[in-house]
């Protein structure tokens, strides 16, 4: 179901692209090639959005899809003055190929993007992270329950990188950070359970090993039991029962990467502005959670706005 | 500062040594995958402010610091409930009208009832349940048929148990004290990809009253897996078994003397949920239970006058086997509207030749329909209306309403108004009881079988009805850690069962017959406070009651006062210290009790956690009754003061 919903998105993104770039062929002569690591609907709905708003303006004379599978088909004659990949795997691909084009990588969590192999055109590869940071997801768990500054972190070999970047973060948000290492299966329970003791809530920080499909049950029902509730990376863990998550979705990806190339294009190209974290960003937040752990919480508007707020007072 | 600062790098240095292994790196994937919904509408404990009825929950915070080894037990943290014993082995639990039979509270573990359906008791010492495993225990003080089915009638007393998810690795536990009292629980749990399962095993021991013989030594096994189907559909499996002895009888008296019960109880549970959303979902649950007693005695000869009764071999047993399929659905209709509903329905076998004077199976069926729905009006406003039809194959179709209206005044505090109805059908005993003892006797040296009836039915009996109405507060008071509900509530009960008194005259012997009888009206007060103040957690319970009836044993058989106390404190050093304290006035239970003053009750524990090769291992004394002795229903029960230790290691 969800595989022919795809595949229709994707026709009408081609057919699209096809009949407008032929109406906005005067304007411009800038060619935008776009990789996806995937054809599903998050890929294709922040293509979309992307698409529209460059050639809302009309500067772009050709906006291309192809998959990342079709990359080596192209290879020398890239029809692209600017690539924009869509996703980790096509950032490698991108990467690791012999492209010397300037690239803008979406889609793409900090951690992957700084781990990406860089050649000689390091100049020339931006990124619109994926993932919030690190001060914003404490500043919904002081927008939601001010009261509670014990954050307990679960670590894995994964976002122990970040360790640095939450510490500072805490001291800016005048938080309490509890930290537990997990390098193992067998050590996560244990640590969940440890972290929980000190902690009022708990922060999620995306992690293989820690957060997936497997892991959610024990996770998201242990602190539930311990009444100290989840701060979630995505949406689906709030509707799994994490109390609330800041994230971007792929639309709003989409529409801020349409407004950092417009302002590339318009300055005529040269160097990308540096990579950069997320501005249009959403809240979700599980009131029967709440509910059941007799929190009472403001809606999701009054929590969007009063993060911007404390965004702008740092 | 210095110390923490160091304390940071090292973790960063751990942390750069551990990054440098090489694992999956986070993907966009991690944002986007799909996670299996968790904390759906069955797992949730539904806010006790949002709850249609009055609610206490008991939690494995109050099970650690009561220091209980009984699960019965744990209802005397209930405000209004009284937990005696009809002997050591057999716990009474009673909202209000004490009876060593024909309870009217309904208990659910895991949603499956464990009413038995000759007696209308509760088997708690042969539970297929370990303490161990209890996440908590709800109990709604009042009628909830349209949320609980049927037989919830003065409360209704459900225990969750936990996840398979959430205990991983093995834990070993042991018990030893006065009284003989010598448990053992061992529990080992593992999750294999989708498939998380349980293992406990179990064993009580201990000698009773000391007066009196009513020892248990019961064992237990009980498994139970979760297992993950794909991302909506889950699957529950749930086992268990229990199997030993108990004593029954009484030294003295000739045709009831001190001998042993058998019991076996095991069940079986399947249950197929399907999750579509955080509120909304459907399950089927599908349950079978047998419970089987045994127990042969050698009466004594005695003589009365001219007539002798001669020695003769009795047999009591009873053999149980329900069968039970519900399914439920909770959905939204509206964003503000939230409809629960399902549908049950049960077969009930049991064959107890002594009781119901035949070999043959006796068979009860019950089919239900049960909705609720929730509408949040305006965020101030909430209205809960369900109610539940139901035939029963002795008592037909009735129909038990609902209605609960709470208004918020702020988030913190709230005032509820609820009416409801419910019914509690007639048990087989009190429907069809046929109990007669042939006994041989000797009259001038001739020899005869004499019948002699114990128990009769009336027959044509109508369920037992309940109307409840209550006005509540709850109110939330965070900045001294204090939370308080208080509520005033009427009960009118009417057709109550009861026995009537007879002569038979060829043995000059009495015997009771059931009949609907009595009405009754409970008028009351109950408290519950929870204060939480740093290390300090102080949870009070207290019950008034006033009840009018046209029968005084009814009056005498529900005590005034009922108050409980319990408050845990955390030590450094990991040392625990709590103290529980019960309170109930003077009173007369029905059948079988004895007057009884009023007591108190005082328990302590005190633990400490320690580490053994690197593992938590507590041990903790726990002393029970350590200022005074009471008496527990009956006269002859003599609870003196008790100790035990307890150890529990996890690994």
């Amino acid at each position: 179901m969800n595989l022919i919903k795809t595949i229709l998105a994707l026709c009408a993104l081609y057919l699209g692209t096809a009949l407008y770039t032929d109406a906005a062929a005067a304007a411009s002569e800038w060619r935008v090639l776009v990789v996806l690591s995937e054809t599903t609907a998050p890929y294709v709905e922040l293509t979309q959005v992307l698409r529209a708003s460059l050639e809302k303006k009309g500067w772009v004379k050709k906006f291309q899809t192809v998959q990342t599978s079709q990359l080596n088909e192209l290879d020398a004659g890239l029809p692209g003055d600017l690539l924009v990949t869509v996703g980790v795997k096509a950032a490698e691909a991108v990467a690791a190929s012999t492209v010397s084009v300037p690239t803008f990588n979406l889609l793409i969590p900090r951690q992957s993007f700084e781990s990406l192999p860089r050649g000689a055109g390091k100049n020339w590869v931006s990124a619109l992270y994926l993932d919030q940071p690190m001060v914003r997801q404490l500043q919904l768990i002081k927008a939601t329950l001010p009261a509670r500054d014990n954050v307990g972190i679960l670590l894995g070999p994964t976002s122990q990188d970040r360790l640095r970047e939450l510490q500072t973060s805490a001291r800016q948000s005048h938080m309490k950070l509890k930290i537990e290492l997990v390098n193992s299966e067998e050590q996560l329970l244990p640590a969940l359970k440890k972290v929980l003791m000190d902690s009022d809530v708990l922060l999620a920080v995306p992690d293989p090993l820690v957060f997936n499909r497997d892991t959610a049950q024990n996770v998201l029902l242990t602190s539930y039991r311990a009444k100290a509730p989840l701060f979630a990376f995505s949406k689906s863990y709030v509707t799994a029962g994490a109390l609330a998550a800041v994230y971007s979705t792929p639309a709003q990806i989409g529409q801020q990467a349409g407004e950092i190339i417009q302002r590339y294009l318009q300055a005529g190209g040269g160097a990308l502005p540096p990579p950069q974290y997320p501005e249009y960003f959403s809240v979700s937040v599980n009131y029967q959670v709440a509910r059941s752990l007799g929190l009472v919480l403001d809606d999701e508007a009054t929590l969007l706005e009063r993060i911007k707020v404390s965004a702008e007072h740092e | 500062m210095r110390a923490e600062r160091r304390a940071l790098d090292l973790l960063l240095l751990l942390t750069v040594l551990h990054s440098r292994l090489g694992w999956a790196a986070v993907s966009e994937q991690d944002y986007l995958e799909d996670v299996p919904i968790v904390l759906s509408a069955s797992r949730l404990a539904q806010p006790v402010a949002d709850a249609p009825g009055a609610v206490t929950v008991i939690d494995r915070d109050m099970i650690r610091a009561s220091g209980f080894r009984e699960i019965a037990d744990l209802l005397r943290l209930v405000p209004g409930f009284y937990v005696g014993r009809y002997s050591g082995n057999e716990p009474v639990v009673a909202r209000g009208l004490v009876d060593h039979y024909f309870g009217r509270v309904q208990v659910l573990v895991d949603g499956r009832s464990v009413y038995t359906p000759l007696f209308g008791q509760v088997p708690w010492s042969a539970l297929p349940l370990a303490m161990e495993d209890i996440e908590r225990i709800e109990v709604i003080r009042g009628p909830n048929a349209a949320s609980y089915g049927a037989n919830s009638f003065l409360g209704v007393i459900n225990i969750i148990t936990r996840t398979a998810q959430e205990d991983r690795g093995t834990v070993f536990s042991a018990t030893t004290g006065g009284q003989g009292v010598t448990d053992a629980t061992l529990r080992h749990g593992g999750v294999k990809d989708n498939l998380a399962y349980r293992v406990t095993l179990g064993y009580q021991r201990d000698g009773g009253f000391p007066d009196r013989h009513d020892d248990k030594r019961i064992g237990l096994l009980t498994t139970r897996a979760d297992y993950r189907l794909n991302m909506a559909d889950a699957l529950q499996f749930q086992a268990g078994l229990t199997f030993g002895n108990q004593g029954q009888g009484f030294p003295d008296q000739s045709l009831d003397p001190s001998h042993d019960q058998r019991l076996t109880s095991h069940f079986q549970q399947l249950r197929w949920q399907r999750t579509y959303g955080p509120d909304d979902e459907l399950s089927v649950q599908f349950h079978h239970a047998v419970t089987t007693s045994h127990e042969a005695t050698q009466t004594q000869q005695s003589t009365s006058g001219v007539v002798t009764v001669l020695p003769t071999y009795l047999e009591l047993n009873t053999d149980a086997e329900r069968y039970d399929l519900e399914l439920q659905r909770t959905q939204h209709l509206a964003d503000t509207v939230r409809l629960a509903w399902g549908l049950t329905t049960r077969v009930d076998r049991v064959a107890a030749p002594l009781y119901l004077g035949s070999q043959a199976n006796f068979y009860t069926h019950q089919s239900s329909l049960f909705a609720n729905m929730e509408w949040r009006a305006t965020p101030a406003w909430v209205v809960n209306v369900g109610g539940m039809l139901e035939r029963h194959s002795l008592t037909g179709t009735d129909f038990s309403p609902r209605f609960a209206l709470a208004y918020h005044l702020s988030p913190q505090h709230s005032l509820r108004v609820s009416v409801s109805k419910a019914l509690r059908s007639p048990t087989l005993l009190e429907d069809d009881a046929n109990f007669t003892l042939y006994l041989p006797v000797s009259v001038g040296g001739v020899t005869s079988t004499a019948a002699v009836p114990r128990f009769l039915s009336g027959g044509g009996l109508k369920p037992e009805r309940i109307t409840s109405r209550e006005v509540a507060y709850l109110g939330q008071f965070p900045r001294i850690g204090l939370s308080l509900d208080v509520r005033i509530y009427k009960d009118e009960l009417d057709d109550l069962i009861d026995t009537t008194t007879q002569l038979n005259a060829p043995t000059n012997t009495k015997y009771y017959v059931f009949h609907n009888m009595h009405s009754a009206t409970l008028n009351g007060v109950e408290t519950q406070a929870r204060w939480q103040w740093d290390r300090l957690k102080i949870w009070l319970g207290h019950s008034y009651t006033h009840v009018e009836s046209d029968y005084a044993s009814i009056v005498s058989a529900t005590p005034i006062h009922v108050y409980n106390l319990l408050a845990a404190y955390s030590l450094p050093q990991a040392w625990k210290v709590s103290i529980g304290v019960y309170h109930v006035s003077d009173m007369t239970p029905l059948s079988d009790g004895s007057t009884l003053k009023a007591y108190r009750r005082t328990d302590v524990k005190l633990a400490k956690e320690f580490k053994w090769a690197g593992k938590p291992l507590e041990i903790a004394l726990v002393g029970q009754s350590v200022f005074d002795s009471y008496r527990e229903f009956r006269d002859d029960n003599v609870f003196k003061r008790q100790y035990f230790t307890t150890m529990r290691y996890g690994w």
